[in-house]
């Protein structure tokens, strides 16, 4: 094995672990703060690849995509918010995961719907289409562009987290949503808020993958519980869990591939159980 | 209380004259029925009564399966020792994965269950010198052959596998509903409602939630077996997540809670799924409406419907109104 191709896998495993890292954050704040195990998450970054794709063939402009995608299921995530999950939040987290799973099963079915059932690729935009030389082997720019955003993106919601105002109710509210109503904060507006939030992120998450992994049916059930693993093995409802959890689950897939392709299905999972077994509510988890 | 010893007359007439239509396909709907609701009162034993949440259920399913599979196929095994063994083996594995898995609490037991069951679906799948792998294998049932030896009843016979099916799921539900009703089954629900005031009782719920984590599994694994010699042929896909899901709608559909439940839940969740497919491209549409739709609107269940004049369960009219206002007023 040289390590000019083990290097190059490493980085594979950091551009997989961004793309988990924008699924999963969102997910990883819906729960802490709804409560909600959201399984049409995996859709809305489905979505929001397909809307990607759409902009890209009207206006030909990748970074307009980027900006349109995440607008309009926030939006559509926004929607799904009031109409459907306000009103499960005093049923539990069973209701709530059959209600995400029937809006998954209709999300995806209207997604074969409007776009059909092919798979499209977007190109990689022209700036970012050169290789750099990396020990030897060319190494796409635009995956380097990807690990960027994605740090750039950690960094971003982890200083709106820290360092504002609103951040600081969000981080309320995920200790306890009661104590944010109590002192009058317009808690229906901040669920809805957060959950738009998320569900934006999941899109960038999807937009940025189309030109990797093509748009297609089935690529949000493809990630969703790779994200859910992520989110578990980080810790439910903590961020930087969400982060290190899906360096660590990137790294996993694409090393494991690389040394023994046969049980690549599974490494995911062993990883899970393993830290499940020894730290029982995630790296990062407070315990319940 | 009427209504609900009506229902149980009528599901019982309706159960013990199915196979008289002599209508193929809807026999085997009725085997599918009966096996899925048991695999789901299984689950609910976990769900429904100690408010354990596994998505991993379906490798009770697998192991059910894959064990008559296996016995049955590869050695000479009579159908009845098979199934001896299949439960034994399902008991044993329960024991050392329940050992592990019922520490946790909440959403992290339900995806240990899950990762236990990706891992067992990996070796069903990869295993190809013993499962076939992806391609599946066979199972089925020797001419002539009966439940146990010396007994007449000869279950390569649809109509008598049915029969067999129905006395193997009426019998194990009654079981679970003793275990339920007995000072075990208030010690779960217990747990259920608070596990911390139940510890304080000085019973220790790791080892009441590890005993019932066999159980279920020991029926979940019952249903698998059920399931394998019905098919004829078996794939990974029993061990899927889906099957795990299908239990979990099963449940809520019919209601949690109630050994009706499932029964009912698994009549329109094997039509819904058989007869829905066949009519458009679309289906799963529908089918995520339903779910929609009985979270926002039915969250009890059919059952909810059913016991609504013992003073549970809202009307259905009232829920929509609920779920309009909400929705209207934002």
């Amino acid at each position: 094995m040289e390590f000019s191709n083990l290097l190059v896998q490493f980085l594979h495993g950091i551009v997989y672990a961004m793309l988990l890292f924008m699924v999963s954050s969102g997910l990883t704040l819906v729960f802490g703060m709804l409560g909600v195990l959201n399984f049409a998450h995996g859709s809305l970054y489905m979505i929001g690849a397909y809307i990607g794709l759409s902009t890209v063939l009207l206006t030909q402009n990748f970074w307009v995509s980027l900006i349109v995608a995440p607008i309009l299921v926030a939006l559509l995530g926004g929607f799904l918010e009031t109409t459907f999950l306000k009103k499960t939040y005093t049923r539990g987290h069973v209701h709530q995961l059959m209600l995400t799973y029937g809006l998954a099963y209709i999300l995806d079915e209207l997604t074969k719907i409007i776009w059909g059932t092919e798979s499209h690729s977007i190109d990689v935009p022209p700036i970012l289409q050169a290789s750099i030389n990396i020990l030897g082997n060319a190494y796409p720019v635009y995956r380097l562009a990807i690990i960027v955003a994605g740090g750039l993106l950690a960094l971003g919601v982890w200083l709106l987290l820290k360092k504002t105002r609103l951040g600081m109710i969000i981080r309320a509210a995920v200790f306890s949503t009661d104590l944010v109503k109590f002192l009058g904060f317009n808690q229906p507006l901040l669920f809805r808020g957060v959950f738009a939030f998320g569900a934006a992120l999941a899109a960038l998450g999807g937009v940025f993958a189309s030109p990797l992994i093509t748009t297609y049916p089935g690529m949000g059930a493809d990630i969703i519980i790779d994200a859910f693993i992520v989110v578990i093995v980080g810790g439910l409802g903590s961020l930087p869990g969400a982060l290190l959890g899906s360096l660590l689950i990137g790294q996993v897939m694409s090393l494991g591939i690389l040394f023994l392709p046969r049980f690549a299905l599974v490494f995911s999972y062993v990883l899970m159980a393993i830290i499940l077994i020894v730290r029982p509510t995630g790296i990062l988890g407070e315990k319940e | 209380m009427r209504a609900r010893s009506l229902l149980y007359i009528l599901l019982g007439a309706v159960l013990i004259l199915f196979p008289q239509l002599k209508n193929q396909y809807i026999l085997n709907l009725g085997v599918q029925v009966l096996i899925f609701a048991l695999f789901a009162t299984s689950f609910n034993l976990l769900l429904g009564y100690t408010g354990m949440l596994s998505f991993g259920h379906a490798m009770f399913f697998g192991f059910g399966a894959y064990g008559m599979a296996l016995f049955l196929e590869k050695t000479s095994f009579h159908f009845g020792l098979a199934l001896l063994l299949t439960l034994g083996i399902t008991v044993f594995f329960s024991l050392i994965i329940g050992f592990f898995c019922v520490r946790l609490g909440g959403a992290y037991f339900a995806m240990l269950t899950l990762a236990f069951s990706q891992l067992i679906f990996a070796i069903a799948f990869k295993w190809r010198e013993l499962t076939g792998g992806d391609d599946g294998m066979p199972a089925h049932v020797a001419q002539g052959q009966s439940f146990l030896p010396g007994l007449g009843l000869d279950i390569s016979n649809p109509a008598n596998y049915y029969y067999f099916t129905l006395l193997v799921v009426v019998a194990s539900v009654f079981i679970i509903r003793n275990i339920v009703n007995s000072r075990f089954g208030l010690t779960i629900q217990a747990i259920r409602e608070n596990q911390e005031r139940t510890a304080f009782l000085g019973l220790n719920p790791f080892v009441i939630r590890w005993i019932i984590f066999i159980i279920s599994g020991f029926f979940g694994s019952l249903s698998g077996a059920l399931f394998a010699p019905f098919k004829g042929f078996i794939s990974p896909d029993v061990l899927s997540l889906g099957i795990s899901g299908e239990a979990l709608y099963i449940t809520l559909i019919g209601g949690m809670s109630s050994f009706l439940g499932p029964f009912l839940g698994a009549i329109i969740m094997i039509f819904m799924t058989n007869l829905l497919s066949s009519f458009t491209r679309y289906w799963l549409i529908v089918v995520g409406c339903v779910f929609v739709a009985f979270v926002l609107f039915i969250p009890q269940g059919i059952m909810g419907i059913i016991t609504r004049e013992e003073g549970r369960g809202g009307s259905l009219a009232k829920e929509i109104r609920k779920w309009a206002s909400l929705r209207f007023k934002a």
